[in-house]
């Protein structure tokens, strides 16, 4: 007992992730190449960057499942390849883009496999196992899913019961990759509306690529934009969502316009020279 | 700086510091949704449906003998009080304890050691149509049962036909082979796995093949082999593949939870904590060789492996937690019927049991499947 309250202590310091000079490669060609990237525990950080730019690379080398050819790192705390996976797990949660989740089990169920970095590897779920499954699903909205199989849920129900599950884990850090990007625009804001509280009031670390740039922009106060697998922007909104830049990144002709409301930058499609 | 501009610090979400636990937190009540217990119940009573069905199935056979005598010889020779003293002709004794009970006792054993193994391969594989001959057992045994047979090697080998130990070598090379294949720099895609599996099993398969008609006087016997059965059953099989059963269980079982995760995806698994490489090197090699033990005694027996956990799964959900244990259970009772039929549903001779489990399997699965709203996975 007296183990797990001086493991809480230290997981207030073990939030953040910092990355120095990482490479990454597929059979020699580079996918990511001098990555540098700090991330303080507590802040909520937008992955930008048009498809192949290696953004889910980058999450799944944080979240330990790839490992680096080069450069070090430290994510909430732990040495990834160095600290087990167990460990990291009870730290670091993973929402995938498309998650695959067995049909028979029920949301519930899912929410329990989210108990696993917990147990011991034979170990059944105790009671205070399903009360932090309970609150999890409060805290991702989706208790009233709890019953239901997840073969019969929607898009947007299916990324609400994962995260509810990577929320069992009981993580300092949250990493979510495109976790919108299949969504209708009024699911795609829910699930942002709740991310949003889990940081602010909860002071979650959270990390998420993103395929919409407004949503980006409107969401997360810091944004990084990769480009060929470099760093090529890190800043606030303002800062990161520039013509030049989207035109650099994505090839994108755009016109960057203040919100009305909140004064963040929205990109929309410019009409210049031969665009139609 | 930055951490300013995010929320409040280093604060942990789950528990803030200096906070009360929310209201809730003190309720042990499992959120609606978590499947009701009785899983306990379920299992107790699938155990002692085995034994019922073991003493109904020794009871058939061109000599009736009464269920409850049966009950009371084996509780006469397990020296359990209440037994009373022998009343019926010693003849019976014979036909009880050395030819109907261990064939019984076999099948059951044979088919807890298919289901059970191919509840696990479904589970591993995350595949409906995974059964445990799937990556090379049943190729490999058949071949290593061929080569015996042609070979003429003596037909007793260390108390233990000859055949039996090709058919289980055999096996265990051609998984060996497969996973050996299917490896790449550490690791062992599922996928790769299976298309291997496929492939050494053709090459198997085709060596087989090539045997059994360059020896075309030994086909009938290989063929018999293949198809499968208990004629020659005896206590002595029995104790031979028992304990692999044993340990396969004492593996598979408490692997329950480990499976539900690897439901996820491979990734998903990971990223929960589970070494998925080596979770999945365990299961592979404790469901050959539970099932290698199996076929080695009984030939080639489909079906079991792949429908037993099919029905299971409908009845009582696809939590592993329940299908691996009442898998081992189901196939026992199902192959013990199988076999009872197989061999006294005709008048002379006997159907051989692997054409009897898709018999009788099939329509019921069938059934099943089309009475069902729910998903298989």
């Amino acid at each position: 007992m007296a183990a797990r309250e001086s493991e809480r202590g230290g997981r207030e310091a073990a939030a953040g992730i910092v990355l120095r000079d990482l490479r990454f490669a597929w059979g020699g060609r580079a996918v990511l190449e001098g990555i540098s990237l700090a991330v303080a525990p507590g802040e909520f950080v937008g992955l930008l960057g048009p498809n192949g730019s290696g953004k889910s690379t980058l999450l799944r080398l944080i979240a330990g499942t790839l490992s680096p050819a080069a450069g070090a790192m430290c994510v909430a705390g732990l040495t990834p390849g160095r600290a087990t996976r167990r460990e990291l797990a009870r730290r670091v949660a993973v929402v995938a883009q498309t998650p695959i989740l067995p049909d028979g089990f029920t949301v519930a169920e899912l929410v329990l496999l989210g108990r696993t970095p917990h147990l011991r590897p034979f170990q059944g779920e105790g009671e205070g196992d399903y009360v932090v499954a309970r609150r999890a699903l409060t805290a991702a909205e989706c208790l009233d899913l709890a019953g239901r199989p997840l073969g019969e849920l929607s898009g947007g129900e299916r990324q609400r019961a994962s995260l509810a599950r990577a929320l069992a884990q009981e993580p300092t850090l949250l990493l979510l990759d495109e976790p919108t990007a299949h969504l209708d625009p009024g699911i795609a804001q829910g699930i942002m509306a709740t991310l949003l509280r889990l940081n602010r009031e909860e002071g979650l670390t959270i990390l998420a690529s993103f395929h919409d740039i407004n949503l980006a922009a409107a969401i997360a106060p810091r944004l990084v934009l990769l480009h060929g697998g470099r760093i090529i922007a890190d800043g606030p909104p303002a800062a990161v969502i520039t013509p030049p830049l989207l035109r650099h990144a994505y090839g994108y002709d755009a016109r960057v316009l203040p919100h009305p409301q909140t004064g963040l930058p929205v990109a929309l499609p410019g009409y210049g020279q031969g665009v139609p | 700086m930055r951490a300013e501009r995010g929320g409040r610090g280093g604060r942990t979400w789950w528990h803030p510091p200096g906070t009360v636990a929310p209201a809730d937190s003190a309720s042990p009540v499992p959120p609606h949704g978590f499947r009701p217990g009785g899983r306990g119940a379920i299992l107790g009573a699938l155990a002692l449906t085995v034994v019922a069905v073991a003493l109904v199935a020794s009871a058939w056979g061109s000599v009736r003998i009464p269920v409850e005598t049966i009950a009371r010889m084996v509780a006469l020779r397990l020296g359990l009080p209440g037994a009373g003293v022998a009343t019926w002709p010693a003849s019976w004794e014979t036909i009880i304890f050395t030819i109907r009970l261990p064939r019984v006792v076999l099948a059951g054993v044979v088919g807890a050691s298919l289901a059970l193994s191919g509840a696990t391969y479904q589970g591993l594989f995350r595949n409906p149509l995974a059964d445990p001959y799937l990556i090379g057992v049943a190729s490999g045994a058949a071949l290593g049962a061929t080569a015996a047979t042609v070979l003429r090697l003596p037909p007793s080998l260390y108390r233990y036909g000859a055949t039996q130990w090709c058919a289980f070598a055999g096996a265990l090379v051609a998984v060996a082979f497969v996973y050996g294949l299917a490896r790449v720099g550490g690791a062992t895609p599922l996928t790769t796995l299976l298309l291997s599996g496929v492939a050494v099993s053709a090459l198997a398969s085709a060596a087989n093949s090539f045997l059994m008609y360059w020896y075309g006087d030994k086909l009938l016997v290989v063929y018999g082999w293949l198809l499968g059965g208990f004629t020659t059953a005896s206590w002595s099989q029995v104790f031979q593949i028992a304990p692999w059963l044993l340990l396969g269980a004492l593996v598979m079982v408490p692997s329950a939870r480990l499976l539900d995760a690897l439901q996820l995806g491979e990734e998903g698994a990971a990223s929960l904590g589970i070494d998925v490489e080596r979770l999945k090197i365990i299961l592979v090699v404790v469901a050959t060789l539970v099932t290698a033990a199996a076929v080695s005694v009984s030939g080639l027996i489909g079906f079991v492996g792949l429908i037993v956990p099919h029905i299971v799964r409908l009845v009582w959900g696809a939590g592993h937690r329940l299908l691996l244990p009442a898998s081992l259970f189901a196939g026992a009772i199902f192959l013990i019927l199988a076999d009872g039929l197989a061999r006294t549903i005709l008048p002379i001779g006997e159907i051989p049991v692997g054409v009897l489990t898709a018999l009788c399997g099939a329509p019921f699965f069938l059934f099943l499947l089309r009475r069902s709203k729910k998903r298989l996975f």
